[in-house]
């Protein structure tokens, strides 16, 4: 994968917490939040994590 | 209540910052890279030492998410706007029809770094000046880290009276004035040293000493219509008016300027230029744009220039920016039109949360509604169809799949990397808010604060918030009530002149908030810069800062405009 598409699949997790946060927060499904909350931690540590990971030959 | 405002605490509270600007300005990381530590840090310290819920600190995450939204739809948008300018030449059109107008470069990066940048920020907000003007000095033949720098520099002054009074209405309802009259005239004046302190700085990034000089007759005479002009709006006719009334005559001036026999001339005798591309040849037509070796690697660069005659003329190369002007304008201030565009929104909805130490949240169903048919993002998508349709019946722009497809690449190639970066900053800045972390930060300083002290430190605070939210209105939302609180209990300060200073110092705080720093170097290409730019404004920040600071604390002991 290219670097551009881990940031892709970082953004889509992000936007994905979005709506499970608000109707697991608003609806005490603690389940759907956690999800959400999951879902928001692991978009986020991806750019920084690349950082280290990539190989220079996949850099976009 | 708060957590405990003591040296632990604020040094908590304060670490995701450190932790932020160490990585992005320091160790120049790409800002969505940086954004995610200080997320992260942010978390930490309000889950842990700022006894925050986890149920709550996920709350204030989803709510940070949201208020990306209102920024990544500038963002999307305005990549969109540049691409469809840019693949139609209009770029190089502008640049050579106002090159027949005067070669004056520095005139040029006065021009619309300063005078045009001010007037998008008297109609406009959310950073849409920035993603306008930035790729308009690219063309002009500014590098990159530079075109990003100059216009969060030179717009910041109207950060409070533009964008129709939006700040300073936000301040206005936030807290109850003692003197609505003194206090918009005190954060006039000071707001008028910040116009003056942007213009000097815009010639001092062009060529140093030499260009300021150069510069000052027209940098007086801009100043004194922006300043004095939005003081007189201020004073005579609405403050919500009085930005755009300045902002307006000022750009009006240029033309007049243009033929002023010092700026008649080109500015190539200056021997310093930093600002300026060595490779750029002065950007005429016809010729091959190669990449800059300084201030940054731009998408725009490396291109084909078309041959003069291919161009379109100004009238057609301005149509996108008057569109955007004239929809901007209509929709702010026709109050029916404004008030059926705003019944279509949407939000989601968010519980109370209160942390173990008592920072309270109430429950907003919905949270910060959104209405997208009055926001800039719809704004610049009009003009760019309305752009798109004239360029292409007039011949300037072939659509085909392949145009369309890559047209959709360059945008999301930009626009994701970036994305991410906001989405990241202000889930940062909304657990900090909602864990009290900022308010920590906001009392420390109040309480080691003397009155001579504080009215130096005020503008500090209100950058503070810009810097946190990338929003005046924000900024002055947030602090406003502690700033007027603070001044009180110590004694002896002007209300007029803090509150003064908060707003103004939320007025140039967004000079280096990240978001805006985002949205110019995605708007120029050069995302992952965002370090080298900030390394420009955070100095010119402080500086200004402090300066008015300075005169806060000197007017308030002579007693102008009254003292408590």
């Amino acid at each position: 994968m290219e670097r551009i598409e881990f940031e892709t699949v970082a953004f889509v997790l992000m936007a994905i917490s979005l709506p499970l946060i608000s109707l697991g927060s608003t609806g005490s499904a603690s389940t759907l939040w956690t999800v959400g909350f999951a879902v928001l931690v692991v978009g986020t540590a991806i750019p920084p994590l690349m950082r280290y990971l990539e190989s220079p030959a996949s850099t976009a | 209540m708060v957590p405990p405002v003591d040296p632990l605490f604020w040094g908590l509270g304060v670490a995701p910052l450190v932790l932020l600007l160490v990585t992005l300005v320091g160790l120049r990381w790409q800002a969505h890279e940086a954004a995610s530590v200080g997320m992260f840090a942010a978390v930490l310290i309000g889950l842990t030492a700022y006894e925050m819920p986890l149920r709550d600190l996920t709350v204030a995450s989803g709510k940070g998410v949201w208020d990306a939204v209102f920024v990544l739809y500038v963002i999307i948008p305005a990549l969109i706007f540049y691409h469809v300018i840019d693949r139609a030449n209009g770029f190089d059109a502008l640049r050579e029809e106002v090159k027949a107008v005067t070669e004056n470069e520095l005139f040029l990066v006065l021009g619309f770094g300063w005078v045009f940048v001010s007037f998008m920020q008297s109609i406009s907000g959310f950073g849409t000046p920035i993603v306008v003007v930035a790729p308009i000095l690219l063309a002009l033949g500014v590098k990159p880290v530079y075109a990003v720098a100059i216009p969060l520099v030179g717009h910041a002054w109207a950060n409070t009276f533009g964008t129709l009074g939006v700040a300073w209405l936000a301040l206005d309802s936030t807290v109850e004035l003692q003197a609505v009259l003194l206090t918009a005239v005190a954060a006039g004046v000071l707001l008028w040293v910040v116009n003056l302190a942007g213009g000097v700085t815009v010639a001092w990034l062009f060529g140093r000493k030499e260009a300021v000089t150069y510069a000052l007759p027209m940098i007086g005479v801009v100043s004194l219509i922006h300043g004095a002009g939005q003081l007189l709006g201020i004073y005579v006719w609405e403050p919500a008016f009085a930005n755009f009334m300045a902002a307006t005559l000022g750009l009006l001036a240029l033309p007049l300027l243009a033929k002023w026999a010092p700026y008649a001339d080109s500015t190539s005798a200056l021997e310093l230029r930093p600002a300026m591309r060595d490779d750029f040849g002065g950007g005429s037509a016809g010729g091959t744009a190669t990449v800059a070796t300084d201030g940054g690697v731009a998408t725009a660069n490396g291109v084909e220039i078309p041959e003069t005659d291919d161009l379109m003329g100004l009238k057609l190369a301005l149509l996108p920016f008057g569109v955007l002007a004239a929809v901007a304008f209509l929709t702010a201030t026709l109050d029916p039109l404004a008030a059926a565009l705003n019944t279509v929104q949407a939000g989601l909805s968010f519980p109370a949360i209160e942390t173990g130490y008592g920072v309270a949240v109430e429950a907003a169903a919905p949270y910060s509604p959104f209405t997208p048919l009055t926001h800039p993002g719809t704004l610049l998508l009009v003009s760019t169809l309305v752009a798109y349709a004239v360029y292409k019946h007039e011949g300037y722009f072939e659509a085909g799949p392949t145009e369309s497809t890559s047209l959709t690449r360059s945008v999301l190639s930009t626009a994701i990397p970036a994305s991410v970066a906001v989405i990241s900053f202000l889930v940062m800045a909304k657990v900090m808010d909602h864990s009290g972390q900022t308010l920590v930060l906001a009392q420390g300083i109040a309480e080691v604060a003397t009155p001579a002290s504080y009215g130096f430190l005020s503008p500090l605070i209100g950058a503070l918030g810009a810097f946190m939210t990338s929003s005046n209105t924000a900024s002055n939302i947030l602090f406003s009530g502690l700033q007027q609180e603070t001044a009180l209990s110590l004694g002896g300060l002007s209300e007029n002149w803090i509150l003064g200073g908060q707003t103004s110092g939320g007025a140039i705080g967004n000079a280096m908030s990240p978001g805006n720093v985002i949205l110019g170097t995605s708007a120029v290409g050069i995302v992952g810069r965002e370090g080298d730019v900030l390394r420009k404004t955070i100095p010119w920040v402080a500086a200004v800062a402090a300066l008015i600071g300075l005169l806060i604390v000197g007017f308030n002991a002579i007693g102008f405009l009254g003292v408590a």
